[in-house]
This record gives structure tokens, sequence and C-alpha cells, in this order.
């Protein structure tokens, strides 16, 4: 299954502070949110606090800046892309303004529900399971999905060779190479990843189907960007040592936190963290490639 | 993990209970007791029928040694994700794991603020405790029902008690918007240095009816005639709380601390839910540091190495507590009770 990221829009939101398209950069992102931000009303809706979010934010900015994070045996993130991105997604609040101060203390579902009240013109980082609560909601019938951002802060144009318009998020399936049941291993994986299997899932859940025949016969247009997204998909790096280089990309929004909340996040400690969380990213790489 | 530290306050809420009876029965014939007991000892011991301590004995060594064997064991493995399907048989590395668990990572950090932060709760569920065991000592009407409202906090789940308080300290949450009507805005509660504060505070609203059941055992221990001795020598409330009804507390609320203390120590739901992983570095204690080293970073032989080391701490207010309450020679006349 795949659950690519995208982010959903209030295009009664949008279409009053004259926007005719949703933000293709960061940069532009912001800009519309601006527009939309007054009375209760805040241009994007986010979770500062949720436990995945803000490393997926600074991943993608990272990419689309050409810097994927690790690079053979290098962890890069004391790149200046990465202090970049977090400038910008910490600037939302903090320097643009255009979120909730309460996110502070959000996760993912705090955002979605704002954004189900109409309170936000664009939910950032969304897959499509949170369609069965926006239909429910007061923005039913009033919202679309989009692409999020492909074009790094900053940036005009994309400088990373494929969109990375989300991770590439789902599910996966392993064979360990020293499995004595291959076979039927692998009977099980053409099984679940069949048409029929995959469409059935899709019924249940609300996960995109991986089966590329099973994709293209759905036929929701609200699930055109999502399919989009699925095939803009990029993968995080691949090595033993993500999940400390995930937690530390993480560590740093949480750590942060307090300044945020204050209105500021102090440049030169913002680059500490990052500092010490490029440090034990390292040290987890090192030990990747020792083993 | 809290079920069964829950278990272990039970068992010493009901043995503390169990000894504050016997007390109370020793004390009016402690004479012939005390003279015909040695001699009953000696009879009982020949024959025990010490086989029938088989299956318990079979249970502990599967269930508690093997474990703690096993865990000892991988403290001095290179066993992470790489080396995980090798399992006992990964590379052997010694003290390195102790080595870098207490030189390179924030144990040591961590053993204080979970040290400090157990400490500072203790120190404060104690008074709390014991003023409402007091208050509630002497009947009055609707005493039943405060008593079981008192215990509301000790039988919700830790998980229920975590979730409630941290969507009341959400920003903007309801104890900002009951704080803001009298103009004071606290900040962050669950982020930041005041997240220590949030911990300590929700802990001593979780644990204070511990020390209040422990507190009341102690109470019920009072003889009658104790007070009335005391009455008719003209003591007053405090006279009378301070030099006679403490005393008898002292034993119950020596367990209770100790046992508090471990509790709090071992402590993981109750930050784990309040602030999630990774959590602040202000509340970032013992057992949250051993999860996110096991299951984040896959490093379990540093994590078992930090498992063992926090067994060690334990085991110091355990090994006071096993000496306090004298389980080996309970049955000697002189132990203290």
């Amino acid at each position: 299954m795949s659950r690519p990221f995208v982010m959903a829009y209030n295009k009664d939101l949008l279409a009053a502070a004259g926007i005719e398209k949703p933000a293709t950069s960061w940069d532009e992102l912001a800009e519309q949110a601006k527009k939309m931000t007054k009375d209760g009303t805040y241009g994007i809706a986010t979770g500062y606090k949720d436990n995945f979010d803000p490393w997926k934010f600074i991943w993608a900015m990272s990419v689309q800046a050409g810097n994927p994070l690790v690079d053979g045996d290098t962890f890069k993130m004391d790149d200046p892309a990465v202090k970049k991105a977090y400038e910008t997604y910490f600037g939302w609040l903090t320097e643009d303004k255009v979120v909730d101060p309460a996110s502070v203390g959000w996760s993912n579902s705090n955002a979605v529900a704002a954004f189900a009240s109409g309170k936000a013109g664009y939910l950032m980082m969304t897959t499509s399971s949170s369609i069965p609560t926006l239909e429910k909601s007061e923005v039913a019938g009033k919202y679309e999905y989009a692409l999020m951002p492909t074009i790094a802060p900053g940036e005009t144009e994309s400088k990373s060779e494929d969109d990375a318009a989300s991770i590439l998020s789902g599910d996966n399936l392993v064979v360990a190479d020293y499995s004595k049941q291959k076979d039927l291993a692998f009977a099980y994986i053409k099984l679940v990843t069949s048409k029929e299997e995959q469409l059935n899932y899709q019924k249940i859940f609300g996960d995109l189907p991986a089966n590329a025949e099973a994709l293209a016969s759905l036929s929701d247009p609200k699930l055109k960007p999502l399919a989009e997204a699925a095939e803009k998909s990029q993968a995080t790096p691949f090595t033993g040592a993500w999940g400390d280089m995930q937690l530390g990309l993480l560590n740093v929004t949480v750590q942060s936190i307090p300044d945020l909340a204050a209105g500021k996040v102090d440049s030169s400690a913002l680059e500490a963290r990052i500092k010490e969380a490029q440090e034990k990213g390292q040290a987890s790489l090192d030990r990747a490639s020792k083993g | 993990m809290s079920t069964d530290a829950s278990n272990e306050i039970r068992l010493a809420a009901e043995s503390a209970a169990s000894r504050a009876a016997e007390t109370a029965a020793d004390v009016p014939g402690q004479e012939p007791g005390n003279q015909s007991s040695p001699r009953r000892k000696g009879l009982s011991e020949r024959d025990r029928p010490l086989w029938m301590l088989i299956p318990g004995g079979f249970l502990m060594i599967i269930i508690i040694v093997v474990p703690l064997v096993l865990g000892i064991y991988m403290s001095a493995l290179d066993l992470d994700q790489y080396t995980l399907r090798k399992w006992i048989s990964s590379p052997f590395i010694g003290v390195e794991n102790f080595v870098e668990a207490v030189t390179a990572s924030p144990l040591l950090n961590a053993v204080w603020l979970s040290v400090s932060y157990s400490l500072i709760a203790m120190v404060v569920t104690l008074p709390l405790g014991i003023a409402a065991a007091v208050a509630t000592q002497n009947a009055f009407k609707g005493r039943a029902v405060i008593r079981s409202v008192f215990l509301i906090p000790y039988v919700l789940p830790s998980f229920v008690v975590a979730t409630v308080w941290r969507t009341m300290f959400q920003p903007e949450g309801i104890i900002d918007r009951a704080l803001g009507t009298f103009g004071i805005d606290a900040g962050l509660w669950l982020n930041g240095p005041q997240s220590f504060w949030t911990l300590v505070l929700v802990q001593i609203w979780a644990s204070w009816p511990f020390i209040y059941l422990l507190a009341l055992s102690g109470l019920q221990a009072v003889d009658h005639e104790v007070h009335e001795a005391s009455a008719l020598d003209g003591a007053l409330w405090w006279n009378k709380l301070r030099y006679v009804v403490f005393p008898y507390l002292k034993g119950p609320l020596a367990l209770a601390f100790l046992i508090g203390m471990l509790h709090h120590i071992n402590n993981f739901t109750l930050p784990f839910v309040l602030f999630g992983v990774p959590a602040p570095a202000d509340v970032e204690v013992l057992p949250i540091l051993t999860y996110v080293t096991s299951f984040q970073s896959f490093r379990f032989g540093l994590s078992a190495a930090m498992a063992f080391i926090s067994l060690v701490l334990i085991a110091i207010p355990l090994f006071i507590y096993l000496r306090a309450v004298k389980l080996d020679d309970a049955e000697s006349p002189g132990a203290k009770k």
C-alpha cells in the first residue's frame, strides 16, 4: 500500500483571498498563507508536536534543495539547506505568523481538526486517510488535495532530479535472505499485491494501491493529486542509521518548541541542536557501514 | 510495567496492614507469646514440606532469573539491529556498553532527573497522604465516600492519567485558560524546563493516595488505650499527633517512601504518554532513555547496560526496604515491626 503525503486546501478561503492556484514553492505557500491569515483564520494548519511530521518537512525541503541528507558514508545534516528548512518551517510561526500559536502543542490530528472546522487555508502533510474525517466536517465538499510544494525555500525552480513531492510512504514486505520458506513468502507477496486484493484494501482503509493497474482504475478525482504524489515520491535514505537520523531531525524540533512558543528560535541555538543531531546521526551511520 | 509496580505496592500495603494488625494483637499479651515462640519454631522448621515450593520456584526461575541473566549477558554484547539475527552469539565486547552509557550518552543526566523527580514527588506526597489519612481517621457522616474518592487517582491506570493531564496541559488548553482568567500566562507545560515540574505535579496527583493508604493502615494500629491515656494526660491534638500517633506511622511510611521511590524511578508510562518520544531534554528520565535506545536506535546491548545500571540504582533502596521489613526473620521475637 502507499500513503503519499499531500496538502489539502480550503477552496473557499483560497478564493476569498484571491488565490487562483495552490502554491508550488514553499515561498509562495508562505505568501499565500499570509493573505489568508486574519480574524482567527490561519493560512496553514500543521502540528509542531507531531511525532513524525516535523522531520518529513525538513527532509522534503532539504531533498528539494539538492541535499538528500545521506551521501555515501556521510550524514549531511549540517548542510545550510537543512538549517534553511528549519528556519522556513519554524518561520511560519515566528516570522510569517501564518499558523495558530497553539500548534506548538498540536499533533497532526489537531491540525486536521483545525482545518476541518474551516479555520485554516492549508492542511499540510496529510493523506487520503483524512478523507473520512473531512467528508463529515464543515469543509465537506469545499476542499481539494494538491501536491505539496516541490521547490525548496528561497529557490525558484526544483534543484532535485526528482520532484520529491512526498516521502515514499507505505508498507514494506521483506523476505529474509536466510528464510527457509522463500517460495511461500514470494507467493504471499504476489497475492497481497494483486489488483483485486489491493483494491479491496483501498476500499476498507483508504490507502492507495501499490499495484499500478489498480491505482489507474480508481476514478475519484479527489485522489488524482494523491496518485501524482505517489509517483513523485522519493524514499528516505536506505540505511540502518535512518532511525537515529529521523530521531535527530525530529529532536531538533522537540527541543526548539519552547523557543517557538516564545516567538523566536535563536539562530545559534538552532545550529547547536542541528550539530548535536549531526554528530549522533554520523556516529550511527559509521556503525551501519561497519556492520 | 505499571501492573507490576502496582501489584508490588498492593502487596506491600497488605503486608503493612497485616503487620499493623499483628502489632495491635501483640502488644497487650506480649509476654506469653514471646516465651513460647522459639520452641515452636524449632519444631515446625524440621518438617516443612519444602518440595512444595518446586512449582513456584520453577516459575520464578523462568520468569525472573532467566530474563535477568539474559539481560545482564546482553549488556556485554554488541547487540544492535545489524547483529540481532545472531542474538546471544553477537560479538562479546565486555564493559564497552557500560563505558559508552556512562561517558557518551545522557545516562547520568537521566539518572539525576529520575532520582530528583522521584524524591521531590515523594517529599510532597508524604504530608499530603498523612493529612488525608488523619482527616479521615475519625468517623463522620460520608467518610466512606470521601475515602473512596481519595482512592480514585490510585486506581486509574497511568495511561489514562497521563492522557487526561496531557490534554489539559495543551497550549491554550483548559489549564492555560483557567490560569488566564486570573491573568497568569504560565507558558508551556509539555515542553521546555517547566515540563519537569509538570511530571512532578502529575506524579504527585497520581501517587499520594498510596501514601494515604499506608498511613491509614498505620493509624489503624494505634490502640484505643493509647488515645485514652494521652487524653487523660491532657495532651492536645498537636502533641498527641506528634508524640503519640506519628511514632506508629514510622514503619508504614518508611515502607511507603521506599516503594514510592522505586515506582517513580521505574515509571515509564507517565512520562512516555505525557511528553512522547523524543522527550524534551528536561524529562528524559531513565526508562525513556532506555526505551529510546532500544526501540528507536535499536542498540539493544547498550540499552541492556542502561537497564542494568538502573537495576543497580533501584537495588539500593530495595535492599534497604528488605532490611526494613526483615522478611528473613519475621518469626523471631525481637524483630522490628
